[in-house]
């Protein structure tokens, strides 16, 4: 064995025993990896904390990163979960997985985007919006609202992406939530009744509209920034500015309780939520609208310029879990 | 160790599984069947129609064929499907040349790549790489004598129907066994085309409600069709003769010669690499073709192409080396307990890659010791391959060994040798092709695993099919293109080494 | 002293009593012949001596060690004192003719004296102008001489030959006759050798063992045989 020695040592440094040197941090973020990897970078750089991350991919929209961090719930690895939607820390939360933090740069959120206990905190928002192809759609006729989906006009045009995935999901449950239960279920109906076509990811939508192999479809705001960035003949619309506006959706940052780093979890929470941070993302090409009413942006319109669709995320959330089998039922899974 | 992996993953009870079989999941199951059966049966004509070609005839350009005819089973099957939207989409630039045809319209070629019909075609296509390895094995395989002895009672067809494919059938079965097992558990095709089958259902369970104990019963069906499966081969290659050792008769493997019909069968092979590599290639690259793509999507791969060399390689090597002892003993006793290990391996092949890795981390991540030390290094990824391809490679070189025969080894026991020299001298020079197969498909299914890898893989490492997938979601069009071309020439470098090397010497090609 | 005793072994394939009872002895220098119709449990009694199949019942004797006892296989096949040439001759084909003469004493000698040792054995089977070629580019009665030459190299207590001849054409058949007489003579190496042609063990061996239906019927000398079979089979099966 001896005279392996060196051989073993060498493997095992080789392997990537990197736990003796340093600061660092471990951050599961589900915010896409295109935006987020230079914000860690920069905080890297910044501060002199190694950042180690793991982002999760289209293919398994969210649900990787999540599934690891429940299944790794009895000895977390995770210090930070940032997340691209409002409710996946609040399956965390209800699993008692999080480790209440409230950041004094958090101080100047609006409320409506924290919670109460510091176990999250929102930050840089998407917005849901409908993207539609200008070849198909002549400027006079551009739908406005999502309930024009509905209209015979757009038969088998629509696209959307599963509800039981990722802000779809979201979306659908916050339409109940507002709507009430009837309304939404006859809003989901109809845009059955109207063909619509449900395909796996938002980033599938953006490619059928963007492709003329759909006429409009709904879907984040950082996709259609996208299409447009790729040039193709789309066009962006905020939907129902003159009724229950549009959904919201802010990132969201939580500490994991028992994560192996606890200070530098504080430190890297800090930073995300700073206005800077904000800015950043706002002028990213996913061009994020800060939750800061008075940051300024040029790319999108600011929050302060949309009318929200108001409503509670840990409702939504619970709404979400409510009506899982009737979307079950919707979607024939 | 494998086996409680899955065991602590699920520890499902008696509730889980009483909702498994009701008629919906019937329905899944029934979609997932067709699905497997079609892209088998698709995967396997091409393949053997191939895997003929390159093994037995003097047809040109092999060099060239072998690798480039590998590359559809290399593209990661969701973006080979995403491809294939692309082309045959309503936009697509196939279907545009399609839907001029007369009685075929945009929307139909549309609809049809949207089914599961259309999902058949993906994944049989994505596929027929392994029969075509498997088959070309098999074929060089067959004693050259055998097939000179039919010749004299009759025409080269009839001795192919009845010497060649006979004696070839053996490792085709297997292959297509592999396929069909394979497609049954493929989620990224399915998924991508809107079809509904049972690893969609699955996934579902996992990421909608977070169930993984659900899930995991889901899997039963699948394990357990699977079993149907390899039971059924067994119980049907059991009393099938057994392939000669070509090399060992007479070292030779008798070659149809093609003659006039080299062009038309080159052409059939050029139009095969067309339809399931160019094409696809080209609409990934079509989008946009630019050096700053590269160099951003080169700064993105960074160290993940290293860890993916790397990594594919000892993982291959790793699988190879288990597949050599496991299969000897598998073959070599087949005494029950041994026959229980790799049926329990087989299972493993069957549930999908999630599930896996949520049984990963159950079982390794705890405090402390030798657990927490390989759960934060990427010893958990090899352990990751190591269970989810093990089946394939044991299987493989299992099916070899029976192609020695007995007193070939016997010989050499008589003779003084021990196991090792067993291995060494006698085994190992005669297995030669099945091991560089076995390592070239191994090493392809490593470099490309990305479902158990992304729950495992520790935080600030990744491999190139994490790379290309985390940055799927939003970049440009460009970029992606860029980073799964990358993969590919990842992938593919260190296989045409090796396979450039194995046609020099002669003995080494598979 | 016998360098090869069976008493009462038996085995059992599924369930059937493929060799059952058999009690023999081997002496040395002497070639006895085991003979009988196929699938009568010669060839199996011959792989239990060497090893490569576990008896059910019974004890098998080598060199005065029990190798074999109580269903168990007490000494693996590379241990045995025995050599061994097979039906199909099972030579390697990626190993030439010097490496299959070197194979078994690569572990029992040193390289001078192994070297020594296959220089000896070529020279004896006549070997040494092929000593680089592969079997397949042999002839049938120099692949025959090769897999002698592999079986004796180690100079086993016991050489057991499984049908090695009946693969060729009558004339090489002679020629091998000759050989293998040629060689007892000069290496007087204990030799069991097994068979389905009566003549063939007639001419090769000093005493000769019938069996039948996995039972030995009778052990004389080949006259003895010839002028008093034991049995109306044995009677039968060699043609008197």
């Amino acid at each position: 064995m001896g005279k392996y020695l060196l051989e073993v040592i060498l493997l095992l440094s080789f392997l990537g025993w990197t736990k003796a040197e340093g600061q660092e941090v471990v951050v599961y973020t589900s915010e896409d990896r295109l935006f987020s990897e230079p914000v860690l970078k920069e905080f890297e750089k910044r501060g002199g904390i190694k950042v180690r991350a793991i982002y999760d991919t289209e293919e398994a929209k969210s649900t990787g990163i999540v599934n690891r961090l429940i299944a790794e719930k009895d000895n977390p690895r995770a210090d930070v979960f940032w997340s691209g939607d409002p409710v996946r820390p609040l399956l965390l939360e209800k699993r008692g997985m999080l480790e209440p933090y409230k950041s004094p740069h958090a101080i100047d959120i609006p409320e409506i985007y924290k919670d109460e206990g510091g176990g999250w905190t929102g930050f840089s928002a998407r917005t849901r919006v409908l993207l539609y192809n200008k070849n198909l759609i002549k400027e006079g006729e551009v739908t406005q609202s999502i309930f024009d989906l509905l209209n015979p006009r757009w038969k088998g045009q629509v696209a959307m992406a599963n509800p039981l995935f990722g802000t779809t999901s979201i979306h659908v449950a916050s339409l109940f939530c507002v709507l009430g239960e009837e309304r939404a279920r006859e809003f989901l109906k109809g845009l059955k009744a109207n063909g619509v076509r449900v395909v796996s990811s938002n980033g599938e939508v953006k490619r059928l509209v963007s492709r003329g192999e759909a006429a409009v479809g709904l879907m984040d705001t950082d996709d259609a920034r996208m299409a447009l960035l790729e040039g193709r003949p789309v066009g962006i619309v905020y939907p129902d500015q003159g009724g229950i506006g549009t959904l919201v959706m802010p990132n969201m940052v939580c500490i994991i309780k028992g994560g192996p780093n606890p200070e530098e979890a504080r430190q890297l929470v800090d930073f995300l939520l700073s206005e800077e941070v904000e800015t950043r993302l706002a002028r990213a090409e996913c061009a994020q609208m800060p939750l800061r009413p008075w940051t300024e942006v040029t790319r999108v319109p600011g929050l302060d310029r949309l009318r929200p669709m108001l409503v509670d995320y840990r409702e939504v959330a619970k709404k979400l879990e409510e009506i899982y089998p009737y979307l079950k039922e919707w979607t024939g899974f | 160790m494998l086996w409680g992996s899955f065991n602590v993953g699920g520890s499902p009870s008696v509730e889980n599984y009483r909702d498994v079989f009701t008629r919906r999941n019937a329905s899944f199951f029934l979609n997932s069947l067709l699905l497997a059966s079609l892209s088998t049966l698709l995967a396997t004509l091409i393949g053997i129609f191939l895997g003929f070609l390159l093994g037995k005839t003097d047809i040109p350009l092999k060099w060239a064929l072998r690798p480039l005819l590998l590359l559809p089973f290399i593209i990661p099957s969701y973006i080979y499907g995403l491809a294939w939207a692309n082309l045959l989409g309503k936009s697509g630039f196939l279907n545009n040349m399609l839907s001029n045809l007369p009685f075929v319209t945009a929307e139909g070629i549309s609809n049809f790549i949207y089914s599961p019909f259309g999902a058949s075609m993906v994944l049989g296509l994505a596929l027929f790489p392994i029969v075509m390895v498997v088959a070309e094995g098999s074929f060089i395989g067959v004693n050259a004598s055998l097939e000179e002895a039919g010749l004299l009672f009759g025409g080269r067809g009839r001795v192919m129907r009845e010497v060649l494919f006979p004696m070839a059938l053996r490792g085709i079965i297997s292959g297509m066994v592999v396929v069909f097992v394979l497609a049954f558990s493929e989620f990224g095709v399915p998924f991508l085309l809107g079809v509904k089958v049972f690893t969609t259902k699955i996934f579902t369970e996992f990421s909608v409600f977070y169930n993984e104990k659900t899930a995991t019963a889901l899997c039963l069906p699948l394990v357990l069709f699977t079993v149907l499966i390899m039971t059924l081969e067994r119980i049907f290659l059991g009393a099938r003769p057994l392939e000669g050792l070509a090399r060992g008769a007479g070292g030779r493997t008798y070659y149809y010669l093609l003659g006039k019909g080299r062009i038309p069968y080159t052409v059939a092979c050029v139009v095969i690499l067309c339809l399931s590599v160019f094409l696809p290639l080209v609409s990934l690259v079509m989008d946009s073709w630019s050096l700053g793509a590269y160099v951003r999507a080169f700064s993105l791969a960074g160290t993940g192409m290293v860890n993916t060399l790397v990594f594919g390689v000892i993982g291959a090597s790793l699988l190879t080396l288990l597949g050599l002892i496991l299969g000897y003993f598998l073959e070599k006793y087949r005494l029950p307990p041994t026959r229980e290990l790799g049926f329990s391996m087989l299972l493993l092949f069957a549930v999908p890659a999630t599930v896996i890795g949520v049984g990963l981390i159950k079982l390794w991540n705890r405090p402390g010791g030798l657990s927490q030390w390989i759960y934060g290094t990427f010893a958990i990824i090899l352990i990751g391959y190591v269970v989810r391809f093990s089946p394939l490679a044991v299987r493989f070189m299992g099916d070899a060994y029976r192609q020695v025969p007995r007193s070939i080894s016997e010989a050499a026991e008589v003779s003084g040798a021990g196991w090792w020299r067993l291995m060494v001298r006698i085994f190992l020079p005669l297995l030669i092709p099945r091991v560089v197969m076995t390592w070239v498909l191994s090493f392809i299914f490593c470099a490309g695993e990305l479902g158990t890898t992304i729950l495992v893989c520790p935080p600030g490492n990744e491999t190139l099919p994490i790379t290309l997938f985390t940055v799927m979601a939003n970049s440009p069009a460009e970029v992606v293109s860029a980073t799964a071309i990358i993969l590919l020439v990842v992938v593919l470098l260190p296989l045409i080494v090796l396979l450039v090397l194995s046609s020099r010497v002669g003995r080494w090609q598979y | 002293m016998a360098v090869l005793t069976l008493k009462g072994v038996s085995k059992r394939f599924q369930g059937k009593l493929v060799v059952s009872d058999v009690t023999f002895q081997v002496e040395e220098g002497e070639v006895l012949a085991l003979l009988g119709p196929s699938g009568c449990g010669k060839t199996t009694t011959l792989r239990m001596i060497a090893g490569l199949e576990t008896p059910w019942k019974g004890e098998i004797w080598l060199d005065g060690r029990l190798v074999s006892a109580g269903g168990r296989s007490l000494i693996p096949p590379s241990a045995r004192p025995v050599g061994m040439v097979f039906q199909d001759l099972a030579l390697w084909p990626h190993i030439t003719v010097q490496g299959h003469v070197e194979f078994p004493i690569t572990k029992k000698l040193i390289r001078p004296a192994r070297r020594k040792r296959v220089e000896e054995v070529l020279n004896k089977f006549r070997l040494e102008g092929y000593r680089h070629r592969y079997p397949h580019t042999l002839s049938g009665g120099q692949q025959q001489l090769v897999a002698l030459a592999r079986a004796t190299a180690s100079q086993p207590r016991i050489l057991l030959m499984d049908e090695p001849l009946s693969n060729l054409d009558v004339t090489i058949k002679r020629a091998m006759y000759k050989e293998i007489t040629r060689l007892h003579q000069e290496l007087s190496i204990t030799t069991l050798y097994v068979t389905h042609d009566h003549r063939e063990a007639f001419l090769l061996a000093q005493r000769v063992a019938v069996m039948n239906g996995g039972k030995i019927e009778q052990i004389a000398t080949p006259e003895g045989i010839c002028r008093h079979p034991a049995s109306e089979f044995v009677a039968e099966f060699i043609g008197v």
